[in-house]
Formats: C-alpha cells, structure tokens, sequence
C-alpha cells in the first residue's frame, strides 16, 4: 500500500511541474501592468517612471520570463508566495482571511450534502422504483440543471427578504461577541452559501450514494444475512451501507474540488470575502501573484483529491494496487 | 368488467398475430429510439427544449433585436402592455382633457371626474378611486412623468403619485405663496411640479438639485402666463405672448425663433417631444424649433388654420380648422402612423411622452403609440422579453459551438490516445489530467479575462465558445480511450484484422460506430453543463459583455440585493429559462444513456 501510495505521489510531480509552467506563462500573458497599481499615477512622469522602475526591480518584473519563473518557484519552494499588488502585502497574509471563510463556507455546505445525500441516496435505493425514489431522481436532476446563482437568488428572495431568517449576504461582525454567539452568528450567515452550494453536489451525490448502495444489495452477501433471518434494518445498516459507504467518502473527497471551483459564482451572490472573491478581485486588479496562487491552490486541492480517492478506490478493490 | 374483457380480446388478438407472424427483427437504432420515445421525463425534456428552442429561434428573427435601443425613461418598468388599455367607462363622456405620465393616463371629463388607466403603478389608481368616491369635482388636470396633478373646482391642488423627490409635495413655504397668490396654471416634469399664480409668479420643486430647473430667472418674475414642462427644461408664455426657456443650460430648446420672442406674435399654446418645441399663435400658425432629429421641424403643409397642437416624445401633431390631422417625426411605436378609425373621425389629438390619443365626434376614444413592456424593462429601460429572446440565441449558440468544439478535441485524443498508446498516450493523458486538475471555473475566468480584453463582441463570443471548448474535452476523451482499449481487444476487430483490413478501416468501420452512443450522450449532459458555465462566466462579468445580452450577463443586475427585492422580473426570468433548458437537456441526455445501454434499466 505504502509503495502504491508513493509511486502515486511521485507520478504527480511532473503535473505539478507542468502546471505551474502553464500557469505562470498564461498569468505572464495577461494584459495590463500591475506596477501601475502601485504607483500614484497622478505623479509627475519622471517621479513615476522612477518609482515604476524601483518597484519593476524590487517585484522582479525586468528580469527576462524564464529568470521569474525560477525566482518565483524557488521563492515558492521557501514558503514565500511573492507579493500581492492590490493588498499592498504579503500574498499568504492577504489570502489568509478568505481562504479561512471559504473553507469555513465548503465544509458547512460539505456536512449539508453528506448527511442529506447518505440519507436520500440510501432510502432512495431501498425503496427503488417507488415513489420516494423517482421523486429524489427528479429533484436530482432538476438540481443539476438549476443554475448556483438562481438557487442564492431564490433562498435570498425568501429566507432573507420575505422572511427575514437570515442575513441577505455579507459576512458576520463578531467583534466583542463570547465563542458561542459568535459561532452561533456564523450559522446564521452561513446557512444559505451553505445550501446554495450544497445544491449542486448534492444532486451528483445522492445518485451515487443510490447506485453505490444498489450495487452493494444486489450481492451474494446480503442474500446470505437475508437468509439467516436478520431484520431489514441491520442488513442495511450494517451489512450494506457500510460497504456503500467507501466509494461514497472517495466521491465526497472529489466534491471538495468541485465546491471550490464552484464557490465563486456563490461567493458573488452572497458577498462572501473568500477566494473566489479573491480571484475575482485579483483578474480585476492585475494581481499575479495573488491569481498564481489561487489557481495553484486550486490545482494542489484537486490533486490531492485526486490521489485521495484511487488510495479510497486501492483500498476498495485490491486489484488496483497490482497493476 | 367491460374494460376487463376488452383487454382480454386485445391480449388474445396480440397473441394470435404474433404466433402467426414471424418474428420481426427490429434495427438496433430503433430499439433504442422507441425506448427513448418511450419514457415520460424524456418526452418533457422534448417538448420543453422544443418550446425553448422556438422561443428563443422562431421569435429572434422575428423581433430582430437591437442590443443598443433603449427607452431611458423607462428604467426598470414592470412588465405589461397595459399602457393603453382605455377604461370603458370613459368612452362616450364629455371629456374634455387627456394626460399621460410615462406608463399610465388620467383623463378628466366636463362634469369635473377623472378617469385612469395604464399602470397601477405609485398608488395612483386608489387615489383616483377615492377621489371619484368623493363629491370633489376637478377643472383641470396634468401629469408629470410619474405623478398626477389636478386643482379641484374649489381651487385645491391635488398631487399623487411617486413622491421619491417630493414632487408630489408641496413644500410648506411654496404652498403659502401658492395660497396667497392663487393657481393660474401648474404642470409635472421628469420628477418635479410646477405651479403658475394668478401674480404671474412661477414656482418649482420636486427633483431639482441635478438640473437646477428651479432656479427661476428674475426676469421671469410677474410675467409667467402658462407652463409646459419639457423633459429637461420648462417653456414659458410669457403675459405678452412671447416665449421664454429655463432649465438645463445647453439644450437646443433655447435657440427660440426670433419672431415668438420679439412680440410680433402672440403664442396660445405650446408643445414639446424630447429636445424640439412646437408653438401654435391666435393666428392658426405654428412655429418649430430645438434639434432636428427625426425631422420635427419640417412642418408638412396643411391647409386652413390650425386648432390644436400635440406631441410625444418622439413626434408632432396638428389638428387644422378644415379638420386635417397631420403626424410626423419618428415612428418608434407607430407613433406617426394614425389608426384607420382616428383618420375617419377625429376632433382632437392629446399627445404625451410616448401615447397619442384621440377623440371623435362622438366621444369615443382610441388611443396608439408605446403599450409597455410585456416582461419589463431593466435598469437601462432595454425590453426585456426581447432580451430574454435575443441572450437566448447568444448563450444556446455559445453553448453548441463550445460542445461541437469540446467533441471534437475529446474523440480525436482518445482515439489517438487510445489506438497509438505507448508515449503519445502518456503524453495525452497527463495533459487530461493537467487541464482536469485546475478547477474549471477559475481557469475559464482567468483565460476569458486575459484572451478577451481587447476584442469585438463577436471574437469575444468566439473565444467564450473556445475557452470552453478546450478546458472541456478531458472528460471525453478518457471514455473514448477506454473504450477504444476495450473494443479492440474483442473478438471481431480480431477477426477484421486477420481478413487483412487496413487499421484505418477497422478503426472507422468496426470501433468509431461502438463509440458513437457515449459520444452523442456525453454531448448532450456537456451542453447543458456548459449552458450552465457560459450563464455563471456571463454573470460574474468575464462572459458576453453588454450591451449583447445574454441570459447569464442580464442576472448580472441581480447581484444587488435591491434587484431581487424589487424587480423580479430581471432575475426570474432569463433564470428560469437557463434552468428549463439545462433540465431538458440533462432529461433527453439520461433518456439517451438508458435508452442506449439497456443494462442501465435494471438500476
């Protein structure tokens, strides 16, 4: 297992290389001048092109494309993720707060679409064919196609504006409050992103949760603990849910990624200060080193996700790690 | 009993035909459409992309939309083409003025009631309601753009309607001066009111602080006879006959002809559209001036005298003494073109912002121009059913040439992934595995925003279209390779290839024919997956840019809270129709997998 799980991790170096090479060529190619954010342009020209200069210098930014891109991944290698143009800062001080506030926002959603779709997508393949089946099947596949948006627009149309359960959008202001009011107003500000999120996943998940589960009933096994007699409840509980319940973590692990990505139209909707708002400040503002590392991260995350689920499916099925 | 016997009789005739008959081998192709035809979810998703499709394809030509015509007034009207939808009480009354704001209009009848129809917009028809209740009797009434005024018999000035800049309030030191010095003649503007006294004095408020149309010139003082408000500006008649201009400096209206204002004549009466002013004198002559757009200042011939003037917006009216009507100026609503039965018989013609209206002899009125917007309007006033149906055609077509695109890429790199191996498979498949591990949506914003800045609308679309297309294909392309892995080990391109077949050959004929299903499936689910992505890109602002519509760039609006509170209409909508397409496309897409792999049935 041990020597699978290497060779999986080596395999993956040669991606990484590659994509931090695509990636800073594609940023390196992106129009406008992040210098001109830095520098008051309403200075007189000689003052501004000198302090231009000084901080081309002091960014690395005269140096010849290849020479940055081993500056930047020798930098990266140290820890040290280069220097945000539009906070003024250090970029890993400036994405902190918000990538804090995403993953506070992906794990509630995360909870939300684990517990519902395990319990639909069980119930649902229990009772296949009936009507609380098709009815999940249907909801499923409306909820593939609504799209992120629409889904925040409504939960805010009635939850927020009509009846006023929760906050339009916006983050929590917890300044002087005790551990639990503050947890307890960051429930309130996080239910709907939460849901708004969770809607998309969750209709990927039930239907695998429902066909996982399908396929663990129709083995010889259950037929067996059917025949000594067990009661419905304990075959499906313990005998096939907990078979169903391996691939369901691996896909759940892939959902991180998908969440992510998908974050940012929800964080648009609901003002949400994480990194997809990030991101999209960071296109806005020129901010390369800011943009770098969010699609790195974005990259790193599905890698590891990636790797996360074949040691899931290794641990599965034992012919995997054979070959 | 009945209907159990008769499904007996069917069973046996069923089966009788069948032991007679041979067995009819049916193709596999049809198989698999009447086992597609056959599903209920499937045949919603047909007729729901049907409908659609034609909404989007059979009505754009149709309306043949242009993304820069607008309507500014009209910012976010709601929906309905009720404008002109006269209340049937009001035919056939002695009525003796019409006047219309933007979306609604009040008439006033001799007996001294008011009539509304239009939009119920500002509370301004339960107010009318109660006034009609009430014994109160009016003697005149005017409309500004979104409020009503009218002075009752007794010399009370009523003022109802929207009341954001407090036009429709009288400020307690303007009503005391009102008071002392009595109502000769008032009016409503683009948001505010005006008021003439019996001294000659003019008097505005409501929404002045960007124009400064309250700043009466002192020359003005003592010398005002009658008011007409202008979008911009206000026109005067001074006590002499002459003619005077205030309001927002540079307007055209200002080059006033020199004979209204040298004395030489006495104007009566005076009308506007939106930058031109017509004038009529107590000799029956009418005198144009302001810009010259849509030709308002060609007066066309005419014989007699003159009567009356009108105006809208956009055109000119006059009714002569040998009962001549003439129209002229722009077309927009069909306002210059005059309804058959307003051409046989017409007394008078009203005119205001975008309706015309007329009455015959016998009362009976008609009314043409601008009905409003059958799904509203947005911020910029644009139509937005029009929009709807032209973003449609934009985000359907977008969507398409993104999936042919994604199609092509993923079945020619599995293909050659699948059938070459050895390093280029490598190669190929640790490309899919780069592009498939940097999430889509970041990667899509980051590449449309630095391949589409400086870019027409057209090769901006084109870009969308490719940048989707190139981040999509990984998908595709590892069913395709597996599948090819798996097909050519079976048994008959074994045997294709010991009858000495060329590779090519086994490749087109015997393998591409196998894949073709999960090609045309994973085509349909990636096309409502990438309607999805093309309307969030063009919502977050990195997709279509304005004013090109497309159904995720108008949600753009409904990133402010105000929006979605307020107008529905703008975020519902072209909502509801990315989703209703999307669901038909996934429902005919699954109906398509089961339909094509019978095994997925049993599940």
């Amino acid at each position: 297992m041990l020597k699978y799980l290497g060779k999986r991790i080596l395999s993956l170096i040669p991606v990484i290389i590659a994509i931090s090479i695509l990636l800073f060529f594609i940023m390196k190619s992106m129009p406008g001048d992040p210098v001109k954010f830095l520098v008051n342009q309403s200075l007189r020209p000689d003052l501004r092109e000198a302090q231009e200069a000084m901080w081309r210098a002091k960014l690395g930014l005269d140096r010849s494309l290849i020479e940055q891109y081993f500056m930047w991944i020798g930098s990266l290698v140290k820890g040290d993720l280069g220097y945000s143009t539009l906070y003024k800062n250090d970029v890993i001080k400036s994405i902190g707060e918000p990538l804090r506030n995403s993953i506070y926002m992906n794990f509630g959603s995360l909870g939300l679409s684990f517990i519902v779709s395990i319990y639909v997508g069980v119930k649902s393949a229990v009772k296949r064919g009936k009507f609380f089946d098709s009815f999940w099947q249907v909801v499923s596949i409306v909820g593939i196609s609504v799209p992120t948006f629409f889904v925040g627009m409504l939960l805010i149309y009635f939850f927020a504006i009509r009846l006023g359960w929760f906050p339009i959008n916006g983050m929590p202001f917890t300044m002087g409050m005790t551990k639990f009011e503050s947890f307890l107003e960051w429930v309130r500000y996080i239910i709907l992103p939460a849901i708004t999120l969770s809607v998309g996943s969750l209709a990927f998940t039930i239907r695998y949760v429902r066909n996982a589960m399908l396929d663990v009933l129709s083995k010889d096994y259950i037929r067996t603990a059917r025949s000594k007699g067990l009661s419905e409840k304990v075959i499906i509980y313990s005998h096939a849910f907990r078979n169903a319940l391996i691939p369901v973590v691996t896909v759940l692990a892939s959902a991180i990624v998908g969440l992510f990505g998908g974050a940012i139209i929800t964080e648009q909707v609901f003002s949400w200060n994480g990194i997809g708002h990030t991101l999209i400040r960071a296109i806005n503002g020129r901010d390369y080193m800011v943009l770098l590392t969010m699609n790195l991260f974005y990259a790193f995350l599905s890698l590891a996700a990636n790797v996360v689920m074949d040691i899931g499916y290794a641990l599965v099925d034992p012919r995997i790690r054979l070959e | 009993m009945k209907t159990f016997n008769k499904k007996k009789k069917k069973i046996i005739e069923k089966t009788g035909a069948d032991l007679l008959k041979e067995e009819v081998i049916t193709s596999p192709g049809k198989v698999i459409f009447l086992n597609f035809i056959s599903k209920k979810l499937v045949r919603i998703g047909l007729v729901m992309f049907l409908a659609v499709f034609s909404f989007v394809f059979v009505l754009g030509p149709i309306i043949n939309y242009d993304p820069y015509t607008n309507e500014m007034l009209y910012t976010y009207s709601r929906p309905g083409r009720n404008y002109l939808k006269i209340d049937k009480q009001v035919q056939g009354k002695d009525i003796i003025d019409i006047q219309s704001g933007l979306t609604f209009t009040v008439a006033l009848d001799a007996e001294g009631k008011l009539y509304y129809w239009g939009q119920d917009e500002y509370g301004i028809n339960n107010k009318i309601k109660e006034l009609s209740e009430s014994p109160k009797t009016f003697g005149m009434v005017r409309a500004g753009n979104k409020h009503i005024l009218a002075l009752s018999k007794n010399g009370d000035l009523e003022i109802f309607g929207y009341n954001q800049h407090n036009q429709a309030e009288i400020p307690v030191e303007i009503r005391s001066k009102i008071q002392a010095e009595g109502i000769l003649d008032f009016d409503g503007g683009a948001d505010f009111s005006m008021v003439v006294t019996k001294k000659n004095n003019l008097i505005v408020w409501g929404s002045v602080d960007a124009t400064n149309i309250d700043r009466v010139p002192s020359n003005f003082n003592g010398r005002v006879a009658k008011a007409y408000a202008t979008h911009t500006n206000i026109i005067v008649i001074f006590t002499d006959g002459t003619v005077g201009v205030m309001g927002t400096r540079g307007s055209e209206l200002y080059v006033v002809p020199e004979h209204l204002t040298d004395g030489s004549v006495n104007v009566v009466d005076i009308v506007a559209s939106q930058r031109a002013a017509m004038a009529l004198d107590d000799q029956g002559n009418v005198y144009t001036w302001g810009s010259s757009e849509y030709r308002l200042l060609v007066i066309p011939e005419y014989t007699g005298k003159v009567r009356s003037i009108a105006s809208t917006y956009y055109s000119f009216s006059i009714t002569t003494t040998t009962g001549e009507q003439h129209l002229w100026g722009s077309n927009r609503y069909g306002l210059s073109t005059q309804p058959k039965v307003v051409s046989e018989d017409s007394e008078k013609v009203f005119g205001n912002f975008f309706q015309f209206y007329s009455i015959s002899s016998e009362g009976t009125i008609t009314g043409w121009g601008f009905k409003g917007f059958l799904l509203g309007a947005d911020v910029y006033g644009r139509d937005v059913f029009s929009r709807l149906v032209s973003g449609g055609r934009v985000t359907l077509t977008i969507g398409l040439v993104a999936v042919l695109i994604s199609t092509l890429i993923g079945v020619i790199v599995g293909m050659i992934a699948g059938f070459y191996g050895k390093w280029l498979d490598n190669l190929l498949m640790r490309l899919a595995e780069i592009i498939n591990a940097v999430p889509f949506m970041p990667l899509a914003i980051t590449l449309s925003s630095i391949v589409a800045t400086k870019m027409n609308d057209n090769e901006r679309m084109l870009m969308i279209m490719i940048v989707l297309g190139v981040l999509g294909w990984t998908g595709l392309a590892r069913i395709v390779r597996g599948q090819i892995l798996s097909e050519r080990e079976k048994d008959f391109v074994l045997a294709a290839k010991s009858l000495g077949l060329k590779e090519s050959a086994i490749i087109l004929k015997h393998i591409l024919p196998n894949i073709v299903n999960l090609v045309i499936v994973d085509m349909t689910i990636s096309y409502a997956a990438f309607l999805l992505t093309e309307s969030g890109l063009s919502f977050l602002g990195f997709g279509v840019n304005e004013p090109l519509p497309s159904w995720g760039n108008m949600l753009t609006a409904a990133q402010s809270s105000i929006v979605i509170r307020r107008y529905w209409w703008l975020w519902t909508l072209p909502a509801i129709l990315v989703t209703l397409t999307a669901l038909s496309v996934n429902l005919i897409g699954d109906g398509l997998r089961d339909a094509m792999d019978p095994r997925s049935n049993e599940k």
